[in-house]
């Protein structure tokens, strides 16, 4: 790999950019959701505290089956008399104050182990994409106004002591749009978890990243969202939270300048034992870039021509379209004119019987009319006559 | 400040991240959509073409205010050499003249520069919607008309 790129440093007082520092290895390894997610949900679990129902419940009553032949159900039924409980049924997971299906043991597997190099490729997949700004604004940290990313403070950071001394410190960083928004975000958490000691939740603020803390942790510990950890100590509950990676890191510059040294690089060890920082699988991951490099293109063969890429004709409906028809049947132009001709002579003769109806009709018209005027003269006298009386 | 490629970013953000909201159903065929609500994002979809934290080079048009305050259109786009200091990777445009000389500007700005010529026509979509309602807040065109659901609300 070619030098490494600086990252600059930034005062707590001004803001503005005092020196710079090189990038450590760990932030240039490959970035792989897939194991920082692995690891999170594992790691996640052995915080977890054992368990489980009372051994005895549901199982503190002499109840026996009546078997069959008295029209109820097989269950074990508590036995005696003189109390509503008796002969109810006891025991079965279906049952009122029966026990429940499966019940839950204090010795569950509730803790994973984890391979302790996937553990570390985890932290240095989430350090890497701590330094990505698309990845820290796509886990919803807000860094709009961050100078630069990985956000690097001189070492003054670690002996503030006074928490309204950090809140101004991270202002001046750009950081306090991301901080407002934590602490902004508390609610009242939903479900039952409220009554068990987690009644808030609120979101993740910047991890604020130290090598010595002169009065650190507590300037920063009442910050809500806020949380600050040791370089040598860094944990991905707090670097990928959710298992989502991208946490906002702000670094002081001595615990920027101790991760070459806890990691390694790719030339020299790290302080952890047997460790070797993971490579990248590709030199170049843009992928895209290399396809469209002239290199590939010039040795790609031609794209193929339009008409070259369509061999199959499309397949056309010969009752509509007539060429296809007459190509299959080479007899049905001379039986479109047949019938086409059939249709003229029968047109003609129609009409021809039409026009012979009507003369008809017309001729008999006058002696149609008469009749009717006979008619309704008769009608005329005899209504003039009234009603006949007997 | 590792420079890592966009199709590369496109992979870690594409399944999972803070800006996606998905609509209607569990899977395609039941009529899922996913979109987007990052700035950037000409037509607010969740595709590599139109993220505006996948694309080193993306272009945003939004509702702001001019330096007296009133609203105006603003235009932004990324710059693909800053990419690690967030504070400067965005420019900012104020496309307050008049609509003929706005859309000059955002032709020139995503065709002109060879910057993103595919979003070119989705930029002056954005921009004729955008600017009818900032100009219909400042009295000078009338405002939009809003049906359904949407009108019931307002009023």
């Amino acid at each position: 790999m070619a030098a490494r790129p600086t990252v600059s440093v930034f005062s707590i007082e001004s803001g503005a950019s005092t020196g710079t520092v090189t990038l450590p290895c760990v932030m240039t390894a490959p970035i792989r959701p897939d194991i920082v997610n692995f690891v999170h949900t594992n790691m996640a679990k052995n915080s977890r505290q054992a368990y489980a129902v009372s051994k005895k419940a549901g199982h503190q009553t002499s109840a026996e089956s009546w078997g069959t032949g008295r029209a109820v159900s097989r269950i074990p039924r508590v036995g005696g008399g003189g109390t509503q409980r008796s002969g109810q049924g006891a025991f079965g997971n279906m049952c009122r104050g029966g026990r429940m299906f499966a019940p839950t043991k204090i010795w569950r597997r509730w803790h994973r182990r984890i391979n302790v190099n996937q553990k570390r490729y985890a932290v240095a997949s989430a350090l890497a994409a701590s330094a990505v700004p698309a990845l820290v604004m796509a886990r919803g940290h807000k860094v709009h106004e961050v100078p630069e990313l990985p956000l690097v403070v001189d070492n003054s950071l670690q002996s503030l002591k006074k928490t309204s001394d950090a809140i101004k410190a991270l202002a001046k960083l750009g950081a306090a749009a991301d901080v407002d928004k934590a602490k902004n975000s508390k609610k009242i958490r939903a479900g039952k978890g409220k009554m068990r000691n987690r009644r808030y939740v609120l979101r993740r603020g910047p991890l604020v990243i130290y090598a010595e803390s002169d009065g650190l942790q507590k300037a920063f510990r009442n910050l809500a969202g806020v949380e600050t950890a040791c370089v040598d100590r860094l944990n991905l509950l707090q670097l990928a939270p959710g298992g989502h990676m991208g946490r906002f890191c702000v670094w002081t510059q001595a615990a920027f300048e101790r991760l070459d040294a806890v990691y390694g690089t790719y030339a020299e060890k790290g302080a952890k034992s047997g460790y070797t920082l993971p490579r990248q699988q590709m030199t170049n991951a843009d992928v895209a870039r290399i396809i469209n490099s002239t290199e590939v293109q010039s040795v790609l063969r031609a794209a193929r021509p339009e008409a070259q890429r369509h061999m199959l004709p499309r397949k056309k409906n010969a009752l509509k379209n007539l060429g296809v028809l007459e190509r299959l049947s080479p007899y049905a132009a001379h039986a479109r004119k047949a019938a086409t001709k059939a249709q003229e002579e029968r047109k003609g003769k129609r009409a021809e019987l039409l026009a012979t109806k009507r003369a008809a009709a017309k001729a008999q018209r006058p002696a149609k009319k008469a009749l009717k005027a006979q008619g309704r003269a008769f009608y005329e006298a005899a209504n003039q006559e009234g009603s006949v009386k007997f | 400040m590792s420079i890592i490629p966009d199709s590369l970013v496109w992979s870690l953000v594409r399944q999972n991240n803070c800006f996606m909201q998905k609509r209607n159903g569990n899977t395609r065929r039941s009529g899922r959509v996913v979109l987007s609500g990052e700035p950037m994002n000409l037509k607010n979809v969740h595709s590599f073409k139109y993220s505006g934290l996948a694309n080193s080079k993306a272009v945003g048009i939004a509702e702001g205010a001019d330096d007296k305050g009133r609203p105006c259109v603003v235009l932004t786009q990324k710059s693909s050499k800053k990419v690690n200091q967030p504070a400067k990777a965005v420019a900012q445009t104020l496309l307050k003249k008049n609509n003929r000389s706005s859309a000059r500007a955002v032709k020139a700005i995503t065709a002109g520069t060879f910057y993103r010529e595919d979003l070119t026509q989705d930029a002056l979509a954005r921009f004729c919607i955008v600017n009818r309602a900032t100009r219909a807040k400042r009295g000078l065109a009338k405002p939009m008309v809003t049906k359904g659901r949407r009108a019931k609300k307002s009023a």
